[in-house]
């Protein structure tokens, strides 16, 4: 696999890495996006940014890359995004399970995303609850045919979001 | 809108294809195209309504009263399962995913649904236990939830006009890990590789319920692929 180099790799590159990525990546098409330093919005009393330092989550693998405001299952919301190599992302998936409840992730056609046994009947999201305002928080892998939890080295990144809807 | 019940159904929804309401201990509840709801009192600048059907079935949320005015609206979807017909083409070694930048392994096949013809591909992902499925029919149901934007957001790039790439639906066999969806990639998924058609597949299908309202179409799986495994 073309992503295996990552796996061992220290932080250092991977903070390289995040950088790269995050210049090389174009922003999703039919997302009207706004970067970190967005001020309040609509219905909302806090500002844009790195929502999981405001909850007082410690996570030295997941680095935070920015905070957009989007429109997200048809309302405006601020995303915080951050990310982690594959080699490290399943402490994040064991921090976040605890510490905001989100579901394990599950392997669907055709990809890694925090989806719980029956996404049609349980919040599809964790949580984290900020100056009495709840934050829902997930972590996908993309699109990868790398379907095993022991191959996530091969993952270069998984993504994980912290969402405030502001409606 | 004039408080007091009222029947509605979600008519419209953001680019991805869900929209959100808030249950009252302020979590978010995705609610996919045609969704039926009862709509019970507006108050404060907000509406409050219960979901009649689907996987949120009973659900008491609300939203503001601009985006009920937005979102919701008087149609109904059709009576009946839409009818999916999917036959087998060729295997095809190598095939160039101009949105991935790869050369894939794809058991290739075409789909006709309710007048709208599309390529799809039935398996991607070999010798690690996926195969296409096997001929015959199946149930297909409603979208069970949002699934991850990052899985398809990127095939904008090469298609501007794929919206609702993140409502995929379940297909009632085995383990229901199989979905018809949108992408390149197939771990014996339904996967539209016509990323443009998407849009008209999409509401073709999510415009239709069984009389359960459980489904949203047959899928009835002709022929045999040129690779099984």
């Amino acid at each position: 696999m073309m992503f295996g180099w990552l796996q061992g790799r220290g932080l250092a590159r991977l903070s390289l890495l995040v950088a790269t990525l995050a210049a090389a990546i174009p922003a999703t098409a039919g997302e009207s996006e706004q970067t970190s330093g967005v001020g309040p919005a609509r219905g909302s009393s806090a500002a844009c940014g790195d929502f999981m330092r405001m909850a007082g989550v410690q996570a030295p693998e997941l680095a935070f890359v920015a905070c957009k405001s989007l429109e997200i299952h048809g309302l405006p919301a601020f995303r915080a995004e951050y990310r982690v190599a594959g080699a490290q992302a399943g402490e994040v998936e064991a921090l976040l399970t605890k510490r905001a409840q989100m579901p394990p992730l599950r392997y669907l056609c055709c990809g890694w995303e925090s989806q719980p046994a029956d996404p049609a009947h349980q919040s599809p999201a964790g949580s984290l609850t900020i100056g009495g305002n709840r934050f829902e928080v997930s972590m996908t892998s993309g699109e990868t045919m790398v379907n095993r939890r022991g191959d996530w080295a091969k993952i270069p990144v998984f993504e994980v979001y912290v969402v405030r809807y502001l409606d | 809108m004039a408080p007091g019940p009222s029947i509605r159904y979600v008519n419209a929804v953001g680019q991805d294809g869900w929209v959100n309401g808030r249950a009252n201990d302020g979590a978010f509840i995705p609610l996919c195209k045609y969704t039926k709801v009862n709509i019970a009192e507006s108050k404060g600048g907000r509406t409050y309504f219960e979901v009649l059907d689907g996987g949120r079935r009973g659900a008491k949320l609300s939203m503001s009263d601009g985006n009920v005015s937005t979102y919701f609206g008087p149609n109904p979807p059709r009576k009946g399962a839409a009818k999916i017909t999917v036959k087998y083409g060729r295997y095809v070694e190598g095939w160039y995913s101009t949105a991935r930048k790869l050369s894939l392994n794809q058991q290739l096949a075409s789909m006709a649904v309710e007048g709208v013809q599309a390529d799809v591909t039935m398996n991607t992902n070999w010798g690690v236990g996926y195969y296409p499925l096997p001929a015959g029919t199946y149930n297909v149901g409603t979208p069970d939830a949002p699934h991850a934007g990052d899985m398809t957001n990127y095939y904008r790039a090469v298609a501007p006009s794929l919206i609702h790439d993140q409502v995929w639906f379940p297909i009632q066999f085995a383990d229901k890990s199989r979905y018809v969806h949108v992408g390149n990639i197939s771990d014996g998924c339904v996967t539209v590789i016509s990323l443009e058609q998407w849009p008209k597949v999409c509401e073709a299908l999510i415009s239709h319920r069984s009389d359960d309202g459980a489904y949203v179409a047959t899928l009835t799986v002709i022929g045999t692929p040129e690779r099984a495994r």
